[in-house]
């Protein structure tokens, strides 16, 4: 075989481009970290790498996951801790009277002490956490309120104005744009006044959202003044958020009593039982609280704690309060709500019942709490096995897509060695000439 | 006989010997001269006549220039160069795709598709939450941004391709034409008894670089002339006629030959011209860098583009059903689409029992994925697009396969195609409250439906990591689906980045071969230019001496 100078030159220009790629690959490996750079170097790990990296994020979605559920459910478990002491100081407060009292100034004391505690219980129930209620369910938010809204009127009446405050501005039930509230009344009966009348499509029950900020509160007590006449029939009530079935406590009001029926008059209401003892008008009215209405949803927030794998982060008021669940069947305000009555009353029988009662309160709040205990010990344990799985995963990514560095500068050395080697003979090597010897 | 003889053998050792000296001096000039043959000079003795009872030489003469050529090797160059063009011209355009599927250095449609579903999850944790609203219309906006880069990113290699057509098909137009001067050049060269050597060597180089272009297949003719053919056995070259080869002027080009030889060639007429495309390019036959173009835009690219097709479409289904399913917040958020999808109709022809649709006007905007409805197209399960011809352009009685045959009813007829195509994938939601992450409503109107509700949302968060999902391939999630794309990418990449490397040693050996046959070496051409000098020396001495003894005789006479 002839060997030309152009056939030297060739293969040392070919052998020294071969040399620069493989160095200039291994620079490449060097200066990002990376085994493999592009698919085509090596599409098998970049499918493995790719579906792992994949798991490692949708593992870090996960922890995302858990640690919101984390603080749901702590937010619950501090409400749960809360309601047990109401729970117990109301059952003080029952014990302490259990015989009931002839003395009106110490069963008023009884009572003011009971409905306080009633109080704090509401804002417990409607504990917070951003925006949420915690123990609404699903309507934990937004639950709009119906107002009575007729055409041409800027006041609605039959809201609920807890939350309300003015300047906040209205849309819906036949308003137009830009209308604010200007003043509230919350003496009876109860009403708004707007900047603006309502236009044509107002009617009575529009829905109205109001902004900014407002959220309807999951319980709701609605306080009314109505005139007992000693019968079951109260006048004098704005009745528009009351409903049948809602239970009634108040001066005179008989324990267990609900609303038997809403109108035909308007204001008027019927009572399952008539007022005792003897329908006072002592003062032209009485004040009225209807409660125990869970305006909440039972349903269970589930999030995604693993793949394929839910959690639900809330307990709900109605298994919680209503004693619609696994927890109890104790509906808490209902039942305080008659021993508030009993004690007003001096019911002894009533305010043992009453009392009694109330005592599974404890049961049921600490079941809710074992309950939130355990589902925080399952996010811990998925919150383990996630971040083991995500080691796991990230430990083989690495072992495929880490430059072994001492490995990688020793090839370096090598290749950096080889390709002086080949410039060097190349150098050499091109410069021989028969010209040179030639005279 | 006497010293006139010594005289005559001096002169003819000059004339050979310069006329070698010629040759070696030509071969030095063209050391670096492609595709250049060295040539030697084929001495031999001059006729022999008897003297004085001995066979006594009558000198040197030049019986030949002979060129040092290798007719097997030129074959398996043309053959070699072809294979090694067409691989790099795949090797050029899968290397400016790559990078739109590099997930492992950047963020693309993998990473996007993975945001959009965690923000689903996000949205389950919070589902009233206008953040967490807005970072689901965000993340949907990048996906389809990113499904819509990557399908532009294709098409625009894929017109490039499209583009350089022209400008190849010229060039092989221009060394057609000059082969066929050459032809007629060594022919005339030959019949005068003259030798074509560097003539000969310019043609060959030519055939070879066409051959980086196209492949063609070429025979010497006894006349000297070589013809060159094309794939489709259309002669490229055919004595001093060649034939014109253009692009048509539309995208996609059609590759067209004259269809007659001439010199010069009938003028370009799309209507009479014969259609080239199938038989330069196709799955078989692509050679050159014709070939090797002709497969990225007709095979390569529209087989990714139906990859990126089918996923949109299997995304914007999988996610509207659930989406459609579920509630907003406002009262007229129910039924709302996420991802914005269209119908189409296009007249065809099903035949019963057969999963093909034939007889389309065009096939334009029918992307593999989308759902069909039609005469004899069965509903349930859903049928589906499963692929369109690569062949571009569409021929107009274009088909498509589908995922299930038609049964009862099947015939001509409008058929539906229902689906999103990833150049014009988009969002159809705008308002955030549209956002159905509510589902399983209770009786009641949306309004009063609570806000708190993440049913919906956790379903769509699922879909992420759901496998059993339905594409062509078989069952997989989506992530999967495109990391196996990906994946896919990365094989046809390194094959033809093995082949272009393959390619390159085995040309490199060939020309090593025919540097080693037909190369000049200067050491080699020195020698005998020393050779040559010192003969034509000698034989100047031959010519001295002889003159020399003329005058000793000359003198003797004196």
């Amino acid at each position: 075989m002839r060997v030309t100078q152009t056939t030297s030159s060739d293969n040392a220009l070919y052998n020294i481009q071969q040399a620069r790629t493989r160095l200039d690959r291994l620079n490449d490996q060097i200066s990002s970290g990376m085994n493999i750079l592009r698919p085509s170097d090596d599409p098998i790990s970049t499918r493995q790498i790719l579906d792992l990296e994949n798991k490692v994020k949708e593992s870090d979605q996960y922890l995302s996951n858990i640690t919101r559920a984390n603080l749901w459910l702590n937010v619950t478990d501090t409400a749960l801790t809360g309601i047990a002491d109401i729970a117990k100081a109301i059952k003080g407060v029952a014990s302490s009277i259990t015989s009931g009292s002839t003395d009106v100034v110490i069963r008023d004391a009884a009572v003011n002490q009971l409905k306080e505690l009633r109080k704090q219980l509401t804002d417990l129930a409607n504990v917070q956490l951003g925006d949420q209620y915690v123990f609404g369910g699903f309507k934990n938010t937004t639950a709009p309120i119906a107002g009575d809204t007729a055409n041409g009127t800027n006041v609605v009446t039959g809201i609920d104005v807890t939350n309300l405050s003015v300047g906040m501005t209205v849309t819906g039930g036949g308003f137009p744009a830009n209308t604010q509230i200007t003043a509230i009344t919350s003496g009876l009966p109860v009403s708004i006044t707007l900047n603006n009348p309502a236009g044509a499509s107002a009617a009575p029950g529009s829905w109205l959202t109001f902004a900014p900020g407002f959220t309807a509160a999951p319980f709701k007590v609605v306080e009314g003044k109505g005139t007992l006449n000693g019968t079951p029939t109260v006048t004098g009530l704005n009745t528009s958020s009351l409903s049948v079935g809602m239970p009634v406590i108040g001066e005179g009001i008989v324990p267990g009593t609900t609303i038997l029926s809403i109108g035909p008059n308007p204001g008027e209401i019927v009572l399952s039982a008539a007022a005792t003892p003897p329908a006072a008008p002592a003062s032209p009215s009485v004040n009225l609280l209807f409660g125990g209405n869970y305006r909440g949803s039972s349903d269970q927030i589930n999030v995604n704690v693993a793949r394929n794998s839910k959690a639900a982060i809330n307990i709900s008021g109605s298994e919680l309060f209503s004693g619609a669940g696994a927890y109890g069947n104790l509906d808490m305000f209902a039942t305080l709500d008659g021993l508030i009555t009993a004690i007003a009353t001096n019911n002894v029988p009533a305010i043992q019942t009453e009392a009694s009662n109330f005592s599974k309160a404890t049961q049921q709040i600490s079941n809710a709490q074992g309950d939130v205990a355990g589902r925080l010990i399952r996010l811990q344990s998925s919150k383990n096995m996630l971040q083991r799985d995500q080691n796991t995963a990230k430990g083989i990514i690495s072992d495929r897509q880490n430059v072994d560095y001492a490995k990688a500068a020793v090839e370096l050395n090598q290749e950096k060695t080889a390709f002086e080697a080949a410039l060097s003979a190349t150098a050499k090597i091109t410069q021989l000439s028969l010209l040179d010897y030639l005279r | 006989m006497g010293i006139e003889n010594i005289l005559n053998i001096g002169s003819t050792g000059i004339t050979a010997n310069r006329l070698a000296l010629e040759v070696t001096s030509e071969n030095i000039a063209n050391v670096n001269t492609p595709g250049y043959s060295r040539q030697r000079s084929v001495l031999e003795t001059g006729t022999t006549t008897m003297s004085n009872g001995f066979p006594l030489g009558s000198g040197v003469k030049l019986a030949a220039v002979q060129r040092s050529y290798d007719a097997l090797l030129q074959l398996q160059m043309v053959n070699g160069s072809s294979s090694y063009n067409q691989s790099l011209a795949r090797q050029t355009a899968l290397k400016q795709l790559e990078p739109l599927f590099n997930e492992l250095t950047n963020n693309g449609i993998g990473d996007a598709m993975q945001q959009f579903f965690n923000s689903w999850h996000d949205l389950s944790v919070n589902p009233q939450g206008t953040a967490e609203r807005q970072s689901v219309m965000t993340r949907a906006r990048i996906l389809v941004d990113n499904f819509q880069q990557m399908s532009q990113g294709l098409s625009d290699t894929q017109n490039n391709a499209n583009a350089m057509l022209s400008g190849i098909t010229a060039d092989i137009a221009d060394k057609a034409k000059n082969i066929a001067t050459l032809n007629s050049q060594i022919r005339e060269t030959e019949l005068s008894g003259a030798n074509a050597n560097e003539l000969r060597d310019q043609r060959e180089l030519l055939i070879r670089q066409l051959s980086e272009k196209a492949g063609v297949r070429f025979f010497e003719e006894q006349d000297g002339t070589t013809s060159l053919y094309l794939p489709g056995g259309q002669e490229l070259v055919l004595g001093f006629n060649y034939r014109n080869i253009y692009a048509s002027n539309e995208n996609p080009a059609k590759v067209m030959v004259s269809n007659a030889t001439g010199n010069p060639p009938p003028a370009a007429n799309t209507s009479t011209d014969i259609d080239i495309t199938a038989t330069v390019g196709g799955a078989n036959n692509s050679k050159g860098e014709i070939g090797g173009i002709l497969q990225v835009r007709d095979s390569i690219i529209p087989g990714y583009q139906d990859k990126l097709n089918e996923m949109a479409n299997v995304l914007a289904r999988e996610v509207n059903t659930l989406h459609q399913a579920g509630y907003g917040l406002s009262a007229t958020s129910i039924n709302k689409p996420f991802f914005a999808v269209a119908a189409q109709n296009a007249t065809a022809a099903s035949t019963s029992g057969s999963a093909t649709l034939s007889g389309f006007a065009s096939l334009r905007g029918i992307s593999v994925g989308m759902q069909v409805t039609g005469p004899g197209i069965p509903a349930t399960p859903p049928t589906y697009v499963a692929a369109t011809p690569y062949s571009t352009p569409p021929a107009p009685t274009g088909s498509v396969t589908l995922s299930g045959s038609a049964g009862a009813g099947a015939g001509a007829g409008t058929f539906t195609f229902t689906g999103v195509n990833s150049i014009t994938f988009s969002v159809a939601i705008t308002d955030l409250n549209d956002i159905a992450a509510a589902g399983n409503p209770p009786a009641g109107t949306p309004a009063t439906f609570g806000a708190g509700n993440n049913v919906n949302a956790l379903a769509i968060a699922d879909l992420g990591v759901n496998s059993t999902l339905n594409f062509t391939t078989g069952n997989s999630s989506l992530a999967g689906f495109f990391n196996a794309f990906t994946s896919t990418v990365g094989v046809d990449l390194q094959n033809v980045n093995n082949e272009v490397k393959q390619g390159e040693g085995f040309l490199r050996q060939l020309n090593t071969l025919r540097e080693s046959n037909s190369g000049v070496s200067l050491d080699e051409e020195l020698t005998n230019l020393m050779k040559y000098q010192r003969a034509f020396q000698g034989s100047a001495k031959v010519l001295t001496t002889a003159t020399e003894m003329l005058d000793t005789i000359l003198g003797l006479v004196r």
